[in-house]
């Protein structure tokens, strides 16, 4: 296979003080320093003073660490407007955070899991007074980051791994988007990179966006409504709505934008690959085969017959292309029963509100039209569509709800909804630098509210709202507690797969060369996609042995120390075994199979099926989900004797220190005075089973699924 | 968490809380809430005529010919000949003498046909009413009861799935999915914790006790929820509900009379937990598909089927149970009649038989009928959206109701079928 993790789509070119250009992805801005990860997936850092004046824009344009000023700003502007709204209703901020729950909860809320042992123990026995904020910028750079907002958009956006009813697979697409999240592309232009991408998706990831809903076009335009505009436009497209102003002809005149679209092309017939009598002429000569006798024939139908489906992939997979039929109007359905215009009648494209730019629109195709006036600045609902979102993501609540259809007018605050819009825009659709500001905001840096609030009710945001972690959040906790770095292994880019069943550009192929493709395509299993470092697959892949934190040497232990025979490593290989048997992936919620099985833990938390965009994930418990941290693997895996937990504890003389670590892996915080006197009571009775019924025990409370 | 334990005297549990703050240990026990539904439920409409519905599936493809749809041309008949029942007027296979005695109780309905000639779509379609549609999951029938009727039990799941799979919830809530239980003859044993009694009891205590602080700091419905599902599983693992899953509590006898088979015990076990007041089990039977080139091999499975089906048709009759209970036995598609070169039989989704029992059916009579060469129907077709259609009928569903979920395009249960009415006339 080619270069792993190698990027589909090419880097960006940079030229340096020298003149010479540079290709590269940006990765951020540190003190005046610009990391680049170069094409072999190598990063290098350079003086931003000496990259050129288009450079240095584009900088300022992706790094949030650029904005200060103005996300300081942001965030005083907010406090005013959310202040003015509790002074009404004579409300006050909640509480504020300690370090341990600003600890467990900046991580979730930037990095979609809780901090590991050594990440809790850096932060809260740091004597830095600036310890937050650099906590909070080291965690907007990361991968983390990129994985919890990948969750995010990837339930909006309704990713599955494989296209439904295709052959095709989605990586492409899926580290695309990563990528744009990574590098920080601008949302507005995430937002029309989607809606006009045409091509094939190997050469245009974006096209995923459109390839998902490929045989339902209507439905795509809906999705788009609720997703980018908070307006949800659904009901109008089988009749008029009553309860909004949508009627069935405005439906049709917006999706006439996409009438253009078509989703698959002409079979492109590749040379390359051989067909069926070529196959069958070089597998007789190889087997010397005779056709005159039957049982000779009845095995060349047998050799055959692992060739059907893949022939039919490849076949197809050249069929898999988003292009634009020029001129195809859009009509109204047969059943249309209005009588601003008849059934059939072809419906000319214009916008749900607002109005597209005069003059210049006139040389856009359809789909940058739409792309243009969904994204424009003039357009408020787009920018307070994500600004409502955004702000909803972290404090559990929007200013207006429901989110997917939003009406300023009955925003709880409509002062701190302007606020937030303006801010959008003022970042200039820059996400990590809101998400900055949001979380420099006084309401975020409050205990959440104690008691529930229905949605229906009013909320003033006095702190955030007390939130269930999300099933993706519950899952890579576990496998922060499991892994210790829980991303290890990585979806590679799509390439592996690209490569088998991809022929276009090849011309020609001999049989032989043909044939061995196709075994590797049959061979072909999704787990091997998932890589570390290396490229080793999860399947084959040791796992690294567990890092020595960054404290005093007194406190770790060295990380290949034996004992009984059994190094550290050896004991954590015995049960990631046990995992692989069970056929269970330990990697991150975004690297996995999307949806998850209905089985699978991700599931059972409320994973979105990837299906539908409004309720689609739950923060609902049920008794799966109980028997899952019950019994489940990860469970099972965390209260044995060779897990990350116990290994981290082995050093330790006291039981006191003994029980800390066991809290701060799981819930960022050391026990209580009274926690240690009970453990103690305990442990006075029983021997290590007590730590393990600890872990069990701890797993088990609210206090570890929700954010408080 | 809940003071689940309350088997604890409180003794104990007061030593074990002598470290907390006073406040502590003053906590009144949170009142038991009902898990939340989201909508209001209906009543059951007045025709409804079952309250419970035990769902046999014949996975692989249940050849007509040798089942329920006997026919005499030697070239399609197998080793099948049509066999006289209980019932007059009244014919099925030779391979079924069991069930032959009890047609009274049910009837076959031999005009079922469908499109859909694969195993994964024929089995996703006769599983939910719905063709399988790239992205979605449609719920199965016990999930749609749930929806519309709510939960019947507070600590058994309302729908279970014998050797089935986990189907999950389909469009709804994830407390809508039905429990799977693989083996019936271990009923929830793989599901209760592989520790022993006591050490699970201890780590419950712990919970409880590291878990109170923040529920008193935080006395938010959420969290509440959270405390009964806890009280809801520590349930399902206690010895009075694990025995509501253990066939070994049965007589002798009745364990004679379901037979050994994995799916005689399965029947046995849905016939207890309906008769504890599940609400929908579904029972599988495989092996179907091995008869592409031996005829014999449906035969053989029809052998399997006869006995345990028989026995459970009759034991239900016996409690008093099958008159609220609809037994559906159905399959994802027939068999082609005419045997193949191979000497076996095909995928055949023409025409296909399907029998219903129980639950406001009328026994003793066959509905439709296909041509002497079982390859064609002649009356009236029904396919499988019909046949959910006319489960969520009997159990007094709205099947007239939409229901959006995700605030998307309608969905109805049974996909508007249309009713079976002949079965209850």
């Amino acid at each position: 296979m080619a270069c792993l993790l190698a990027p589909l789509s090419p880097a960006r070119t940079w030229i340096d003080s020298t003149g010479n250009p540079i290709n590269g992805d940006f990765l951020g801005l540190n003190e005046g320093m610009v990391t680049l990860r170069l094409e072999d997936g190598k990063t290098t850092t350079i003086p931003l003073k000496t990259l050129s004046k288009v450079d240095q824009e584009f900088v300022r344009k992706r790094s949030f660490q650029a904005k200060a000023d103005l996300v300081a700003l942001a965030a005083k502007r907010i406090d005013a407007a959310v202040e003015k709204g509790l002074k009404e209703q004579n409300l006050q901020y909640n509480g504020g955070l300690n370090d341990h729950l600003f600890l467990r909860r900046i991580y979730l809320d930037l990095g979609g899991r809780i901090p590991s042992y050594e990440e809790a123990r850096e932060f809260l026995t740091s004597r830095n007074p600036n310890k937050r904020q650099e906590l909070i910028t080291k965690l907007l750079d990361s991968f983390d980051y990129t994985s919890h907002n990948y969750n995010y958009f990837a339930e909006q956006l309704r990713i599955q791994s494989q296209f439904p009813g295709t052959v095709l697979r989605n990586d492409a697409f899926i580290d695309w988007l990563k990528k744009q999240i990574q590098t920080n592309r601008p949302y507005d232009e995430l937002v029309r990179a989607l809606i006009t991408a045409e091509g094939r998706i190997w050469d245009n990831p974006a096209v995923g966006y459109h390839l998902r809903d490929k045989d339902t076009q209507l439905d795509h335009v809906a999705f788009m409504g609720k997703v980018f505009l908070g307006t949800d436009i659904t009901c109008a497209q089988c009749h008029d709505d009553p309860f909004s102003n949508w009627t069935q002809y405005e439906y049709y005149e917006l999706s006439a934008y996409l009438a253009g679209l078509e989703h698959q092309g002409p079979n492109p017939k590749n040379k390359a690959i051989p067909n069926r009598k070529q196959i069958e002429q070089y597998l007789v000569e190889a087997n010397k085969l005779d056709l005159k006798k039957e049982e000779d024939k009845e095995k060349l139908r047998n050799l055959l017959r692992q060739f059907d489906r893949p022939l039919r992939d490849m076949n197809r997979a050249g069929e898999f292309v988003v292009r634009t039929v020029p001129n195809r109007p859009m009509r109204l359905p047969a059943t249309y029963e209005y009588e601003d215009a008849a059934p059939l009648e072809v419906v000319p494209p214009r916008v749900l509100f607002g109005q597209e730019r005069g003059a210049a629109v006139a040389a856009l195709t359809s789909q940058e039209r739409l792309a243009a006036w969904l994204t424009s600045r003039e357009n408020k609902k787009f920018a307070m569509n994500i600004a409502n979102r955004m702000w909803a993501k972290f404090l559990g609540r929007g200013v207006a709800e429901p989110l997917y259809n939003i009406d300023p007018r009955k925003a709880y605050n409509p002062e701190l909804l302007r606020v937030l819009t303006e801010e959008m825009l003022v970042l200039d659709f820059d996400l990590k630098a809101f998400a900055w500001a949001i979380v420099n905001t006084k309401a975020y840096n409050r205990l959440a509210s104690r008691t529930k609030s229905s949605e229906a009710d009013p909320y003033y945001f006095q702190g955030p709202i007390l939130r269930r972690m999300t099933a993706e959040q519950v899952w890579d906790s576990m496998m922060t507690l499991v892994l210790g770095d829980p991303n290890q292994f990585r979806l590679e880019s799509g390439e592996t797969f690209n490569e088998l069943i991809d022929l276009a550009g090849q011309t020609s192929s001999s049989v032989e060369e043909f044939l061995a493709r196709i075994k590797k395509y049959n061979q072909f299993r999704p787990e091997d996609l998932l890589v570390n470092e290396e490229g080793i697959s999860i399947l084959n892949a040791k796992l690294k042995p567990q890092e020595t934190g960054a404290f005093g040497t007194n406190l770790t232990r060295p990380p290949f120390e034996k004992k009984g025979g059994k190094s550290d490593q050896e004991a954590m290989m015995e049960l990631m075994n046990q995992a692989k048997e069970k056929k269970i992936l330990l990697a991150r919620a975004a690297e996995l199979p999307q949806p998850s099985a209905p089985a699978h833990f991700l599931s059972k938390f409320g994973q979105s099926q990837r299906t539908f965009v409004i309720r689609a994930s739950s923060l609902d418990g049920s008794v799966p989900q109980v028997m899952e941290l019950m019994n489940g693997y990860t469970t099972d895996i965390l209260t044995q004797p060779g897990s990350k937990i116990f290994l981290d504890m082995k050093h330790l003389r006291s039981n006191f220190e003994k029980a800390n670590v066991v809290f701060t892996s799981i819930l960022s915080r050391r026990a209580t005075g009274n926690e240690h006197y009970l453990i103690d009571k305990e442990l006075s009775s029983g021997g290590e089973e007590v730590f393990a019924d600890l872990i069990w025990a701890l797993l088990n409370t609210p206090e570890f699924l929700f954010v408080k | 968490m809940k003071k689940t334990f309350h088997q604890f005297d409180d003794l104990d549990r007061r030593s074990f809380l002598t470290g907390t703050a006073a406040a502590a240990l003053g906590v009144t026990i949170l009142p038991n809430l009902a898990i939340g539904e989201e909508r209001e439920n209906v009543k059951p409409a007045p025709h409804a005529t079952a309250k419970n519905v035990i769902f046999l599936y014949m996975s692989g493809g249940m050849p007509h010919v040798d089942t329920f749809d006997p026919k005499t041309p030697s070239e399609i008949a197998g080793g099948s000949s049509p066999l006289a029942t209980n019932a007059s007027g009244v014919q099925i296979s030779s391979h079924l003498p069991q069930l032959a005695k009890q047609a009274d109780k049910f009837a076959v309905v031999r005009s079922m046909t469908t499109k859909t000639g694969d195993h994964a779509g024929g089995n996703y379609l006769m599983h939910t009413g719905f063709s399988r549609q790239p992205g979605i999951n449609h719920p199965q029938m016990g999930s749609w009861a749930q929806y519309f009727l709510g939960r019947r039990n507070k600590f058994i799941p309302d729908s279970i799935v014998i050797g089935g799979g986990n189907p999950g919830p389909g469009f709804f809530r994830p407390d809508h999915s039905p429990l799977p239980v693989g083996d019936p003859s271990r009923g929830l044993k793989d599901l209760i914790p592989k520790i022993d009694k006591k050490r699970f009891e201890r780590r419950m205590k712990y919970a409880e006790a590291f878990s109170e602080a923040f529920e008193e700091g935080f006395p938010h419905d959420d969290v509440r929820a959270y405390a009964d599902f806890y009280e809801e599983t520590v349930k399902l693992f206690d010895d009075k509900t694990t025995e509501l899953f253990d066939i070994n509590k049965e007589s002798a006898e009745m364990k004679n009379l379901y037979g050994n088979s994995r799916f005689g015990r399965g029947l046995l076990l849905a016939r207890r937990l309906v008769e504890n007041n599940v609400r929908y089990v579904e029972v599988q039977l495989g092996g179907w598909d091995g008869q592409h080139g031996n005829y014999n091999a449906g035969a053989n499975r029809a052998g399997e089927m006869d006995g345990p089906v028989a026995a459970l048709l009759q034991d239900l009759s016996n409690r008093g149970l099958l008159k609220e209970t609809m037994v559906v036995l159905t399959t994802e598609f027939g068999r082609t009649p005419k045997i193949n070169q191979r000497g076996g039989r095909d995928h055949f989704p023409k025409a296909f038989s399907i029998m219903l029992a129980g639950g406001g059916v009328n026994g003793g009579q066959y509905i439709g009928e296909t041509d002497e060469r079982a390859s064609s129907i002649k009356s009236e077709g029904f396919g499988p959206k019909d046949l959910h259609t006319t489960i969520a009928y009997a159990l007094g569903l709205p099947i007239d109701q939409r229901v959006h979920p995700g605030g998307g395009r309608p969905y109805f249960v049974g996909d508007r079928g249309k009713v079976i009415k002949q079965a209850f006339s």
